[in-house]
């Protein structure tokens, strides 16, 4: 449309000053299409420990996606700047990296940072907290039983002696590196293999896992925790083994 | 065996014949103990929410279902199911009057259509062969086998078909 009426404002002034100015009105019209603005709708669960008689609930809030980055973490810090400032979430590295932006959204558990705002503006994007977990503020879960699980598996190499240490650097092999899932279990530099195992001997720690296979569906970092559960039972049922031939 | 977490005591040394202006810290590992043990963390999370106003955010309602997590509650669903029914079978044959040949007639006599006895029988099946099947697959995945996506995908796939059919073949019978 702009294109032809360049085309015949040409043929009419063969002018160079005009040809100037109408390409300046093609560009505007150029720029007038594209702000047209593309309203997307975040439906966010939200929920206020301070308000008396608060019950969970869905916000909808409206973002123009011509104005807003393409993560969904954009779309939060821009409602968060500009639209409600109560909004509560966690975020830090906006890289995909430190995990802290994790929360459910359109029912998969991902980081807001390296999931791309679905552009279809017929739906609603769905943001909730991680499920079944305690929520102390809108997209805040305590984390703490989490984090205590983490400590209970000693994440740290033991060796059975210490004196050795700073001495040298432990070095792996590259196959060793390559089974970085459950990496404490077959790190051959950790010689505490037997009791990591040991550990886990009874009906809850590993065996609550029922190869539903969800972990590894929604990882945003491309890992097979799944996999890995797999490989530490398998050990479980050899290493009895390994002990009584020893 | 609770491991005792150690923590690094920073100890400052100087080594006056060295050089006056380096400071040469020396870190000891001695038996200071870290504030709080997994166990007691996982305890005063527990006591804590448990005693707050806070609500649990929404699992089962909000989460997008797929094909793995379907069958995997399938399976257990006809895990249950066929539980039930051999049982109840135990039962009725203990309890109830008549044997196995008398009740055959009674479903007889009752003269139902050909396609309904058909289904009947493809519902019976069904649950046996879709649990029999997604149980090799599951013994599959204990050894490790077939645990990445794409192969879930496929391996769930082709339980379903050979459930079907293998149903489809028990029913004609």
């Amino acid at each position: 449309m702009a294109a032809a009426a360049r085309v015949s404002l040409r043929r009419r002034f063969p002018a160079a000053a005009l040809g100037g100015a109408c390409l300046q009105a093609c560009r505007g019209a150029q720029t007038a299409a594209a702000t047209a603005p593309r309203i997307k709708k975040f439906a966010i669960y939200r929920w206020d420990p301070d308000k008396t008689g608060d019950k969970p609930r869905m916000q909808t809030y409206e973002v123009d996606l011509n104005k807003c980055g393409p993560m969904v973490l954009d779309a939060l810090i821009k409602i968060k700047n500009e639209m409600d400032s109560t909004l509560t979430f966690r975020r830090s590295c906006r890289e995909g990296i430190c995990g802290s932006c994790a929360m459910n959204i359109n029912g998969g558990n991902t980081l807001a940072c390296t999931r791309r705002i679905d552009t279809n503006l017929n739906k609603v994007s769905k943001i909730y907290p991680l499920p079944h977990m305690y929520v102390i503020k809108d997209l805040v879960p305590d984390l703490s039983n989490f984090y205590a699980q983490y400590k209970s598996i000693e994440p740290y190499l033991k060796k059975k002696d210490e004196s050795q240490q700073g001495k040298q650097q432990y070095l792996q092999s590259i196959e060793d590196r390559d089974k970085l899932a459950y990496r404490w279990m077959i790190d051959s530099r950790d010689e505490f293999t037997e009791e990591r195992l040991a550990k886990l001997q009874d009906p809850f720690s590993l065996y609550r896992c029922h190869t539903i296979m969800n972990c590894t569906r929604t990882c945003p970092k491309g890992l097979n925790p799944g996999k890995a559960i797999a490989e530490i039972k398998k050990m479980m049922a050899t290493y009895k083994e390994k002990k009584a031939s020893a | 065996m609770a491991a005792l977490l150690l923590r690094p005591v920073g100890r400052y040394c100087l080594h006056g014949h060295l050089s006056p202006q380096l400071c040469i810290r020396k870190i000891h590992f001695s038996a200071v103990p870290l504030g709080t043990s997994a166990k007691e963390e996982m305890e005063r999370f527990w006591n804590k929410n448990t005693g707050s106003n806070r609500p649990l955010s929404p699992h089962i309602t909000i989460y997008s279902w797929s094909l793995p997590m379907a069958m995997s509650i399938g399976h257990r669903g006809t895990g249950v199911a066929l539980s039930a029914g051999v049982s109840l079978f135990g039962l009725s044959a203990l309890l109830l009057p008549g044997n196995f040949e008398s009740h055959l007639e009674l479903v007889k006599s009752l003269s139902l259509g050909p396609v309904l006895i058909h289904s009947a029988k493809f519902a019976l099946a069904f649950p046996l062969t879709y649990h029999t099947w997604n149980g090799v697959r599951h013994l599959m995945w204990d050894l490790g086998k077939g645990l990445k996506i794409p192969q879930l995908t496929q391996s769930g796939v082709a339980v379903l078909v050979l459930s079907v059919l293998s149903s489809l073949g028990l029913a004609a019978m």
